[in-house]
């Protein structure tokens, strides 16, 4: 019998030294829980478009003679408006005829979109002259297309970058596709308040853009801080557009990109409509809630914390607040200060957006803290 | 004198068979434990490749005395479904043993997403990690000829263009819940600035959270065992007991291979394209 113990003790003994010598604890398995599935798709607007047809006239020539790349079939959008309009198109496709084309006194706006091949001195000069003489041209680049097209840009003070445009807040379903809603008031921005653009380059001189980028997008190469435009319009003649894509079929119909295009065929095809610039914002209303009305001079006789605040006619994209000339850089239609000692103080605010500068509205506020 | 020698000499043998059956028992019941080590080189881009790695995943799970698992991955990533299939056996693997991620030069896109279902990330202080994003290519409009008819506009193109780039992007919103979930408050990185796809070096992953620890490949075993709770373990070669070799798989892919691919149909990739 106690064989039999020794036994069992010799075996739990060299049992025990081995589990000893190889484990030292237990697994303990985190959390393998899948992460949440239920993703859902990104949900792009598509707007039914209902056109309002204009008169236009003339005839528009489409530069297929420096290897444009793009097929005829990616403009039928555009082309049916130009058409809609009682004006007609032409694809110029021999380089030959160029020249003499533009000569021609119907022609009335010339579109190029992404030239492969770079332009002649004696084309460049064509083209110069047939802006110079009141035609409209309109200049089409698109980063997923390799182009020259600063070989003609470049002759009037315009060059695409060769970027492209990126926002990875708030997107049309792809950080690429950037939504524009900052347009500075001509015939090419009539009617918009929201467009897409589907992989887009800026264009300098970002002062003439008139679709601006908000804070959030960002360009792929320019890491400076500037006001980034795909669209320029220059002298009311010279149209040019970073990007391709929405003017094909399904991206035509996302936002406010069809009127985009029918506002392109109106210039295009010389439909002028007057725009009225929106006059500057102005400070409508504004409140203190010391004497809590609009006055602007405030007497106060101990540390208090007073709140200002504006309202504007328009949506303000800049507030401006100083105190005693300092910018006390707070982006808002408000602002509280805790007056501790005793002086007087101004305060100042003026706002400003694509249309202008408000008035600037000031409050002196006499402190006698004892 | 005699019975005590004798007593002695029974007792000195009732010892050794005590001996030898505790050796028994524990060779039976217990084993010497293993880290085993799997090497994932190379893109995830075919279907023998995915089915090897699942293969040595399941047999790293099936084998009792594997008691942790390091994998070394060096890859650029690849097919997004093959990636997700991965993932989804790692995760399944690390609930009954641990698993410990270490990447050599490259674990970005699909490969980075399978190194975050380890319990732990190692990588050497220069290598490339992230990349986390998709990569597809539109479906292209086809022209049908007269001997062919489809039932629906999308037969063949699966969906419009505009609308699988919608798709694509809820993809890559999968991938970034994966990751968030995973690395958890280790993480230092928002989302946003995830969703730029960024390629960080092994020093900045571990700094933004990426990775744990930068660290060898033995520094990986020992995290195992030592999650493990094991001491004086062997390492096992699986890829080597399975004889599955990865050198037929390009550690770098390019623009051109996606443009080989067949692309009616759409395909999305978790996969870090080489430079051009």
């Amino acid at each position: 019998m106690r064989k039999i113990y020794l036994l069992i003790l010799v075996t739990l003994i060299v049992l025990a030294v081995q589990l000893i010598y190889y484990y030292r604890g237990i697994y303990q398995p985190p959390s393998s829980a899948l992460h949440d599935l239920n993703v859902s798709l990104p949900i792009s607007k598509t707007e039914r478009y209902v056109e309002e047809i204009t008169q236009g006239s003339g005839l528009v020539l489409i530069d297929k003679a420096h290897g444009n790349q793009f097929a005829p079939h990616e403009l039928n959008t555009l082309l049916i408006r130009i058409l809609s309009r009682g004006a007609s198109f032409e694809f110029l496709s021999e380089s030959s005829a160029f020249r003499e084309k533009l000569r021609e006194a119907d022609v009335k706006a010339l579109v190029i979109i992404a030239p492969a091949d770079s332009y002649s001195k004696e084309d460049k000069k064509a083209v110069k002259d047939f802006v110079e003489r009141g035609g409209k041209l309109l200049l089409i680049a698109d980063p997923s297309r390799e182009s020259e097209i600063n070989s003609l840009a470049s002759q009037f003070k315009m060059l695409f970058w060769n970027d492209y445009l990126y926002n990875l807040r708030e997107n049309d379903g792809n950080y690429q596709y950037i939504y524009l809603t900052q347009f500075k008031p001509c015939e090419v921005t009539k009617k918009l308040e929201k467009i897409a653009f589907y992989t887009a380059c800026s264009i300098y001189p970002s002062e003439m853009g008139i679709a601006i980028a908000d804070q959030n997008t960002f360009s792929s190469r320019i890491e400076t801080p500037s006001n980034l435009t795909p669209m320029v319009f220059m002298d009311e003649k010279i149209l040019a557009i970073g990007d391709f894509t929405f003017l094909i079929e399904p991206y035509n119909s996302a936002w406010d990109n069809n009127q985009l295009i029918s506002n392109i065929a109106d210039f295009l095809t010389g439909v002028v409509e007057k725009v009225r610039s929106p006059a500057q914002p102005k400070i409508i209303s504004w409140y203190n809630n010391k004497t809590k009305d609009n006055s602007t001079y405030i007497s106060i006789s101990s540390t208090e914390a007073i709140y200002f605040n504006a309202t504007a006619d328009q949506k303000i994209d800049i507030w401006v607040w100083t105190l005693n000339d300092q910018d006390i850089n707070n982006n808002q239609d408000s602002f509280i200060y805790t007056f501790n000692q005793s002086g007087l103080f101004y305060i100042n605010v003026s706002g400003s957006n694509l249309n202008g500068r408000t008035q600037t509205v000031s409050w002196c506020v006499n402190a006698t803290i004892k | 004198m005699g019975i005590e020698i004798k007593n002695l000499g029974s007792n000195i043998l009732v010892i050794i068979a005590g001996i030898f059956l505790g050796v028994l028992i524990f060779n039976l019941f217990f084993e010497q434990p293993s880290v085993g080590v799997i090497k994932i080189e190379g893109s995830v881009l075919e279907n023998q490749r995915t089915q090897d790695i699942i293969s040595m995943l399941r047999y790293a799970r099936e084998v009792n005395s594997i008691k942790a698992v390091v994998l070394v991955i060096d890859s650029p990533g690849g097919e997004a479904s093959r990636c997700e299939e991965v993932y989804i056996e790692v995760l399944q693997l690390r609930r009954e043993k641990p698993v410990i991620a270490s990447i050599g030069a490259t674990g970005a896109s699909g490969a980075y997403y399978i190194a975050v279902a380890a319990n732990y990330i190692y990588a050497k202080p220069t290598s490339s990690v992230g990349s986390i994003g998709v990569t597809a290519i539109l479906p292209q409009p086809i022209t049908l000829p007269e001997d062919r008819i489809i039932t629906g506009p999308y037969k063949t193109t699966g969906k419009d263009r505009k609308q699988f780039a919608a798709t694509v992007e809820a993809v890559k919103e999968g991938f970034l819940r994966a990751v968030i979930q995973q690395r958890g408050d280790r993480l230092k990185l928002t989302k946003e600035e995830l969703s730029r796809a960024e390629l960080y070096i092994g020093i900045d992953a571990k700094r933004n959270g990426l990775v744990d620890d930068i660290g060898s490949i033995s520094q990986a075993i020992a995290k195992a065992a030592d999650l493990a709770g094991i001491a004086n373990y062997r390492t096992i070669d699986i890829n080597k007991e399975l004889n599955i070799t990865s050198t037929n798989f390009p550690l770098l892919v390019n623009e051109s291979y996606l443009n080989q691919q067949s692309n009616t149909a759409p395909v999305t990739y978790f996969l870090y394209l080489e430079p051009r």
